[in-house]
């Protein structure tokens, strides 16, 4: 059988083709745009300006918005609002510890597939005129930047997000905690991580989230190399973020730690569904297509 | 241990092959970066230390198979030194405490216990002890305890306990029963042997007194010597009666000439005392005329007054028989014939108890009968049926019957009170004469008459034995000349000839006064027993005469009721008198020292230092042979089975343990 030939909004969104970019604000307008040309012919009804309610102009609001035709009708100023214009915060926390830096056949690493994919939820929300802002962290909060909607935040935050770099171990706790301190509106927040942690402890630092009214969704990124590894010999493995070494068979990697990987991933899902959060386990392998198409629809879903 | 090849012991390097392997397999593998080892940890962790374990595990085993390999093929040999190179510094100490009637002289006495308790005090905690009486037998009392302050107690309790006794102790049969005792001791033995050593106490071989090797093993032996000086002593030596008159000996023993005082008493009461001179070391006799005996058997203790420092010999016990003669009937158709004449005599030449009571057959008064222990019928042919039946009746009572046959017999197809089957006269062809063939020596009435085989028979009625009897004498041609038939609990011995001297020349064979008296002794159920013996002697029970008790010197009854029926004999180890109590009465058994233990003169120093240097001798003998380990017959086994077993399961082990190896390894970075 043939194969299929990609279409250009395809490859726009293909792991490989968007690290060549160097810029990592082109790669998330590349990935985007893909993403949004892809779902021109996609089964969903779609995103787009389309008209939702007038309501009537306040102060404070953007002048830019205020429907001229209602005005020179009624002599009232309304605002048009359109559908997905929900003003809604969009806080991505990115996973920059050291296992993130892992990269199973030395293509792409899941830090820099994480990097790729805020920067892509960074841009898809500032399209979406969303608050955006983002928090870095691995055993504490490295960097962070609160929501914002002014001109010149996604800047920043791609700026933020390009220069953070994978080191130092996993702990959810403290920075979850820490962000729940920072952030008091309801919005949505993004999790980037590969989750190497005890599902509790996961559940333990989401949980609270969702009870301060948050809307999280967990991208849970793994390599193929981690989710179904293949040895030809027996090979000690270091650990990249304790340093401890494990001499493993082929054989035992093979068939045992592909179904201890999966009993933890189902684990991961279960407890994030025990928070309410949703979960979406990547293959750092595949197109960005999927995370973003989960976040449409998440943020649909909240809509 | 040693090694029959020992050039096999080279293979031992081929366990640097394994360790070489394992080397190898520990060398560090690829090296990868992997995101996280939490996955890997978590449920391999309990593995990884199992692993880690059997890994070492598998090493050891490994050359555990390569060592058991060399050491099989070297063929390893475990050599048991002899034992009596034992180079152990811990010792069986054997405390061989002299408890002979010597040791009762002066204070030699508290001087062994001194002595035995000055070794105890010696013994080092990880010695061990042992104390052992020595007397006419060895006999152990305590031990081994070990050395500690807790066995030394126990040792020194019954150490106090201990008391001289009345026995004789003689050096070279003690050597033996030392030998016997110790001949299952594992460890290095030193036997003190502590006494006074009586000249009379050495053996007829001097060698006797050197332990010989047991089991590859030598008692060392070290003397402790209580005794000093020559000591004198006296001594009542015997008693002899004759009637009433009671001659006493006392004998001087290295004693100087003096005069001495003698008592004599009766059952207890003093019969009088007499003064008589004692030459220097010599003998004299006190003669007590005219002593008031009670009838039947009466204690008699000589004494010597003003008592010598060795007092347990200066009186003599003995028993003299005061009674007078019991009557056995003597039934005949003709009591003033010959057998009756024999018979008496044979009685009275004895001195037998017994006084025949001739009484005619046909006149005797057959209730009477109950009085008599035993009656004697010349001739059973002349027993009427009545009287028969009497007699019958008499023995199944438990009497007994002497009976000869006669002229009157000769009719009888059955023999009366018997009833066995009797054949017709056999007389002497031309002129022989019959002759004993076998004599049961072993029957107690048969005990002294051996001399039966020197008779000599001319006629005799062949009788048929029935299942009852017991043929004691036969002739040459088999027929019996004197069986036991018993009936009931009585007994009947029948002689099928005659007892004048025209059947056979019994009456006038020496036999015949110890033969009759014996038997009557046997039908009248008296116990044979020595009237007068020594301290360590023993004192038959016939089992069917003295079922019953033995009473000691100190009045306790000896025997239990379950030994009463069993015990065979008794041991006499005091002075006294003994009382043998059966069912048909008791009787009376006088024991006293032995005269070797009253003679004090100790060995002289020629034989003690004698003695002393060859065990000296022996001693460094075997430090030297300890030393060198080069002397002694080493007993060995090859240990190469063994290393076979283990080689064996150690192959199996590591084949399992290597098939479930799986190779993993877990490190923390430091």
């Amino acid at each position: 059988m043939a194969a299929v030939p990609q279409s250009r909004s395809d490859k726009l969104l293909q792991p490989e083709v968007l690290a060549s970019l160097s810029n990592l604000e082109l790669i998330a307008r590349a990935a985007v745009n893909g993403f949004l040309v892809g779902l021109h012919r996609s089964p969903f009804f779609g995103f787009s300006q389309e008209f939702a309610e007038y309501r009537p102009y306040t102060e404070g609001d953007d002048p830019r918005f205020i429907d001229w035709n209602v005005y020179s009708r009624t002599d009232r100023t309304y605002i048009k609002r359109f559908l997905g214009e929900t003003n809604s915060h969009l806080m991505i926390l990115l996973d920059a510890s050291a296992s993130m830096a892992f990269a199973g056949e030395g293509k792409l690493s899941k830090f820099r597939y994480g990097q790729i994919l805020a920067a892509s939820l960074a841009y898809l929300a500032a399209h979406q005129h969303d608050a955006v802002g983002t928090l870095i962290f691995s055993d504490d909060v490295r960097e962070f930047r609160p929501p914002s909607s002014r001109s010149g935040q996604l800047q920043a935050i791609l700026h933020m997000i390009d220069h953070a770099t994978a080191e130092r171990h996993t702990n959810l706790s403290a920075p979850f905690s820490r962000f729940r301190d920072q952030i008091r509106r309801r919005g949505m927040v993004a999790v980037i991580s590969d989750f190497y942690c005890d599902p509790q402890t996961m559940l333990d630092a989401v949980r609270p989230l969702a009870f301060q009214g948050q809307d999280v969704i967990l991208f849970h990124l793994l390599d193929p190399q981690e989710l179904d590894p293949r040895f030809s010999e027996s090979t000690l493995l270091e650990d990249m973020e304790t340093g401890q070494t494990v001499e493993v068979s082929p054989q035992e990697m093979s068939e045992q730690y592909p179904l201890r990987m999966q009993a933890h991933i189902q684990s991961m899902r279960e407890a994030a569904t025990r928070a309410g959060a949703d979960y979406v386990l990547l293959n750092t392998s595949e197109s960005l297509e999927v995370p973003l198409r989960n976040y449409f629809l998440f943020r649909q879903k909240r809509r | 241990m040693s090694w029959l090849a020992p050039l096999f012991l080279a293979g031992l390097s081929a366990i640097a092959l394994p360790v070489w392997l394992h080397r190898l397999q520990t060398e560090t593998p690829k090296r990868q970066s992997f995101s996280s080892a939490m996955l890997l940890l978590q449920a391999e962790r309990r593995v990884h230390v199992r692993k880690r374990l059997r890994y070492w595990l598998l090493l050891a085993l490994r050359i555990l198979l390569l060592g058991l390999l060399a050491f099989a093929f070297a063929k390893p040999v475990w050599i048991q030194p002899p034992v009596a190179l034992n180079s152990a510094k811990s010792k069986l100490h054997v405390l061989l405490l002299d408890r002979s009637m010597s040791m009762q002289q002066g204070n030699r006495w508290q001087a062994a216990i001194r002595q035995a308790e000055a070794i105890i005090a010696d013994a080092g905690p990880f010695d061990r002890l042992e104390l052992i009486s020595a007397g006419d037998e060895l006999q152990l009392m305590a031990g081994p305890v070990n050395g500690t302050s807790d066995g030394k107690n126990r040792i020194r309790s019954m150490l106090l306990k201990l008391q001289a006794g009345s026995a004789q102790l003689q050096y070279g049969a003690m050597m033996n029963g030392l030998e016997a005792l110790l001949a299952d001791e594992k460890q290095a033995t030193v036997a003190h042997l502590i006494s006074d050593f009586q000249e009379t106490g050495l053996p007829v071989q001097f060698g006797e007194l050197v332990p010989r090797s047991v089991n590859g093993r030598v008692t060392e032996v070290e003397l402790h010597n209580v005794a000093s000086g020559i000591t004198p002593n006296f001594a009542v030596s015997s008693v002899d009666h004759t009637g009433n008159t009671i001659a006493v000996t006392v004998q001087g023993y290295n004693s100087e000439a003096g005069t001495l005082t003698v008592q004599l008493s009766v059952n207890g009461s003093p019969r009088g005392e007499l003064v008589r001179p004692v030459p220097a070391s010599g003998q004299a006799v006190f003669e007590f005329s005219k002593v008031a005996l009670n009838t039947g058997s009466n204690r008699v203790e000589a004494r010597i007054k003003a008592a010598d420092t060795l007092v347990a010999d200066d009186v003599y016990y003995t028993v003299v028989e005061n009674s007078a003669g019991q009557p056995v009937p003597f039934l005949s158709m003709n009591p003033a014939a010959l057998p009756g004449k024999y018979l008496d005599a044979a009685f009275t030449a004895a001195g037998s108890r017994y006084e025949l009571k001739p009484a005619r057959l046909d006149q005797f008064d057959t209730r009477t009968l109950e009085r008599y222990r035993f009656v004697l019928i010349d001739d059973l042919g002349a027993v009427n049926d009545k009287l028969a039946e009497v007699l019958d009746e008499y023995v199944q009572k438990g009497g007994a019957v002497f009976a000869a046959v006669g002229e009157r017999s000769l009719t009888d197809k059955i023999l009366p009170l018997v009833k066995l089957q009797v054949g017709t006269l056999r007389a002497d062809q031309q002129g022989e004469r019959m002759s004993v063939g076998n004599v049961d020596i072993n029957h107690a009435a048969l005990a002294r008459a051996a001399g039966l085989r020197a008779l000599n028979v001319t006629r005799y009625l062949p009788v048929t034995p029935d299942q009852d009897s017991h043929i004691l004498v036969q002739l040459d041609n088999g027929s019996p000349l004197l069986l036991e038939q018993r009936r009931g609990q009585g007994r009947v011995l029948l002689f099928t000839s005659g007892l004048d001297n025209t059947w056979n020349d019994l009456p006038v064979q020496p036999v015949f006064v110890s033969f009759m008296t014996e038997a009557a002794r046997y039908l009248a159920g008296e116990t044979v027993l020595k009237r007068e013996q020594r301290v360590g002697g023993t004192l038959p029970l016939d089992k069917a005469a003295a079922a019953g008790q033995v009473i000691d010197p100190l009045g306790r009854n000896l025997l239990s009721l379950s030994d009463s029926q069993r015990a065979r004999s008794v041991k006499l180890d005091s002075q006294g008198f003994y009382e043998v109590v059966t069912a048909t009465g008791s009787s009376l058994v006088a024991v006293n020292s032995v005269p070797d233990e009253s003679n004090l003169m100790p060995m002289s120093k020629e034989e003690l230092d004698n003695w002393q240097s060859v065990l000296a001798a022996q001693r460094q003998d075997l430090a030297s042979t300890t030393a060198s380990s080069t002397t002694g017959k080493p007993s060995g086994f090859e240990l190469w089975h063994l290393l076979l077993i283990l080689l064996a399961l150690a192959a199996l082990a590591e084949s399992l343990l290597g098939n479930t190896y799986v190779f993993r390894r877990v490190e923390t970075p430091t």
